[in-house]
């Protein structure tokens, strides 16, 4: 027992985890997270949004695990075998882990967080609990510049852990480790983001990706660079609110073995009467393509298959919809003359909710 | 408020008609030529009887490939992961990759894999054992086992995607695992993998569309359950179903009748959609369509409104039937029950009776 961690957590604090797996969420969504309305009557954790609760934890289960035993266990978790990984770790997990539910061994993502953004936000104020000084961050992970000299990958203390070793303040379960996984962040071997991109092994494929695609968006001129300042008053000219979406990588493996990089607007920091306004585009519908095949059959015809590339981008937003979007991840948002800039949307580009809707209306139409 | 039609074209469109029924199916006739066009998001189908030089295909992909940057993938052999295959004049759809990492994802052992006995996908005791997770109280104090519930709830929802694109034979049992997505037993979990060992038995198996001439009909039947019923319907066409249904009815019928009545209406539904469809696409009915039944009573009712006593709370949209034998675009005559092909997707059926229906629906070679 004395190897996990004896914090007491609120149960509100860990309900909190537990949402966070379904939040994956945007910065937007931190950014409009609204105080619950008696919050200066509850506890402090009632009082920061979910996501950073969780961040907390995280760098305080971080703080507790770095005494080596407890490295060593952390790792024991980490390389428990799993229907994911193939189950060809011959070590197996120590016999104090036989009681924990495979379910949570098969998570084999990470937590992706934004500690910028959450030190921005104004509801972060560190915990109490923390020592945090100016020199000296309450995330380990975070590193003070110089502070990775050996040449080595990260300390592994340093990984965000898959699970939180908590032990419940409850009587009736005191003495009994419960370890909360981080639900619903499932196991892929594609890297979910680009901050786990640029760790794994093959970041420089990757980077490549990345710079393939977005060469292809500047020459098809999907967005274009634009002063913030300008943006704000090109919205206030259409008498639209001012809104940037997000935006993010989303890497796959290619069954040839090419890795591929698309840059994806963040269809959910769009805002309904700002950004998008019918959504609807229609598809065929299964027994239609029966219904063809039918047809074929009935008449003898031959059939073709054709592929439009890149289709969405193919088509073009109307000519009064204004979308802006943040800087992909990993690049600054301050252009070389110091002010800070924003993409404008010219193409319907991937995750745009009317994206489909759009390359619809050229396509349908040029069809007729 | 945006309009598909009014975009003003800045080159010359490709000269084909959107389907008012479909608007995902395009058509362009000249003279005899005709080209049938589907499009999937960024995946088109075309299909066309000639690729001569200037004639409509010909000049369709000419245009295509000089307005928009597309790939022509060769004949169509796999649309939406369904494969396409032809067999002499006829052509088969199944689904065999889909099956095959349905497999490998939800029955890893090869118990059930090493038996090679041609059964049907249910077993001996599917019924009660769907009364009896049916029966068993939903309450909060005896919620069913978490793991137990994702793996159901995941694997039906698989069977479900396969049971509505090719695989009618398992449209039934599937159905009425649907009914028990909330309160899983672990006798329906095994039910559900009795229908992953069958579809792996059958994974070559799909609908065969046969060539020549061949009209529009339908059939359809109910059970008569002491709470909802359940309607089966086919639509069959070139040999084989184009739609198919197996779905509880949306209130108690208080005889066979009703329940035939409006397991009938919503074929009627089906039909007169496949109707406007197919006389927007140039195959038009000479007739009115036929939908066989084998209740004597619901068919007499189809005709004229008989059996008030009975029949007077029976609400009208139930009746929709009776409108469409009025238009004389459906005709519904008796068919006895052991040809009644519905009947497949409303009971369950002995191994002789299954594979002889499911030989006839999905026309088996």
């Amino acid at each position: 027992m004395q190897r996990y961690t004896s914090l007491v957590f609120s149960s509100s604090l860990s309900e909190s985890l537990w949402q966070l797996g379904d939040m994956r969420c945007s910065h937007e969504a931190e950014q409009h997270w609204i105080p619950p309305p008696n919050a200066a009557a509850l506890s402090p954790p009632h009082r920061w949004p979910p996501r950073l609760c969780a961040i907390i934890a995280l760098a305080i289960a971080e703080l507790n695990l770095t005494s080596p035993s407890a490295i060593s266990e952390a790792r024991h978790i980490e390389t428990a075998p799993s229907p994911y990984n193939g189950g060809d770790n011959t070590t197996g997990p120590p016999a104090d882990h036989a009681l924990l539910p495979s379910a949570l061994l098969d998570i084999d993502d990470e937590l992706e967080v934004d500690v910028e953004v959450v030190r921005a936000s104004p509801y972060f104020t560190p915990p109490s609990f923390v020592n945090d000084s100016r020199d000296t961050s309450p995330f380990p992970w975070d590193e003070a510049p110089g502070a990775d000299t050996d040449g080595e990958d990260d300390n592994p203390a340093y990984a965000p852990p898959h699970f939180f070793p908590i032990s419940q303040g409850l009587p009736s379960r005191a003495g009994t480790p419960r370890l909360v996984p981080i639900p619903a962040l499932a196991a892929t071997i594609d890297p979910r983001g680009h901050r786990q991109a640029m760790k794994a092994p093959e970041a420089a494929e990757w980077q490549a990706a990345e710079l393939a695609e977005l060469q292809n968006h500047t020459a098809n001129g999907s967005f274009r660079e634009m002063d913030r300042g300008d943006a704000r008053r090109l919205a206030d000219a259409h008498g639209a609110d001012f809104n940037v979406t997000g935006c993010l990588w989303v890497y796959k493996t290619k069954r040839d073995g090419r890795r591929k990089a698309r840059l994806c607007l963040n269809g959910v920091s769009q805002q309904e009467g700002v950004d998008y306004d019918q959504t609807y585009s229609s598809t065929l519908r299964h027994s239609s393509v029966r219904v063809l095949i039918a047809i074929q059959a009935r008449l003898g015809l031959k059939s073709r298959q054709h592929d439009l590339v890149a289709a969405f981008l193919q088509g073009s937003l109307l000519d009064d919809e204004i979308v802006f979007m943040k800087y992909q991840p990993g690049h600054t948002e301050v252009g070389t003359d110091g002010k800070d800039k924003v993409h404008l949307v010219q193409k319907p580009i991937y995750g745009l909710k009317q994206a489909g809707r759009r390359f619809q209306r050229d396509f349908f139409a040029w069809l007729n | 408020m945006l309009g598909l039609i009014k975009l003003p074209i800045d080159q010359g469109g490709a000269g084909f008609t959107r389907s008012e029924k479909e608007p995902c199916i395009f058509t362009r006739c000249v003279g005899d030529d005709t080209v049938y066009l589907g499009v999937y998001c960024d995946n088109i189908i075309a299909i066309f009887g000639n690729d001569d030089v200037g004639l409509v295909y010909d000049v369709f992909c000419l245009a295509l490939h000089t307005r928009w940057k597309a790939e022509d993938e060769g004949e169509l052999s796999d649309i939406l992961n369904i494969c396409v295959a032809h067999e002499g004049s006829s052509i088969k759809l199944s689904q065999p990759m889909y099956i095959d990492t349905m497999v490998d994802r939800y029955l890893p052992g090869d118990k059930l894999r090493a038996d090679k006995v041609q059964k049907t996908p249910y077993s001996l005791h599917f019924k009660d054992n769907i009364t009896e997770a049916l029966a068993a109280p939903p309450t909060a104090y005896s919620p069913p086992d978490p793991s137990l519930l994702a793996e159901y709830q995941s694997l039906v929802g698989a069977l479900l995607y396969c049971s509505t694109v090719t695989r009618p034979d398992i449209a039934y049992p599937v159905a009425m695992l649907c009914r028990c997505m909330s309160r899983p037993t672990p006798a329906l979990l095994g039910e559900a993998h009795c229908i992953l060992a069958y579809l792996h038995h059958t994974r070559d198996l799909g609908l065969r569309y046969e060539s020549g001439q061949q009209e529009l009909h339908a059939f359809t039947n109910s059970d008569w359950a002491t709470r909802r019923s359940t309607s089966g319907n086919t639509i069959q066409w070139q040999g084989c179903t184009i739609e198919w249904a197996s779905t509880q009815q949306t209130s108690v019928a208080l005889s066979s009748c009703e329940a035939e009545i409006m397991a009938a209406s919503k074929a009627a539904k089906s039909t007169s959609y496949y109707r406007q469809l197919f006389e927007e696409l140039g195959f038009a009915a000479p007739g009115p369509t036929t939908i066989y039944m084998d209740n004597k009573a619901a068919i007499d009712l189809a005709y004229n409104p008989e059996h008030h006593g009975r029949t007077k709370h029976i609400t009208r949209r139930r009746f929709f039937i009776c409108e469409l034998v009025k238009d004389q675009s459906i005709t519904v005559p008796y068919i006895p029950s052991a040809e009644n092909v519905a009947d497949f997707f409303t009971k369950i059926l002995s191994n002789k009776d299954f594979f002889r229906l499911r030989d006839i629906i999905m026309n088996v070679a």
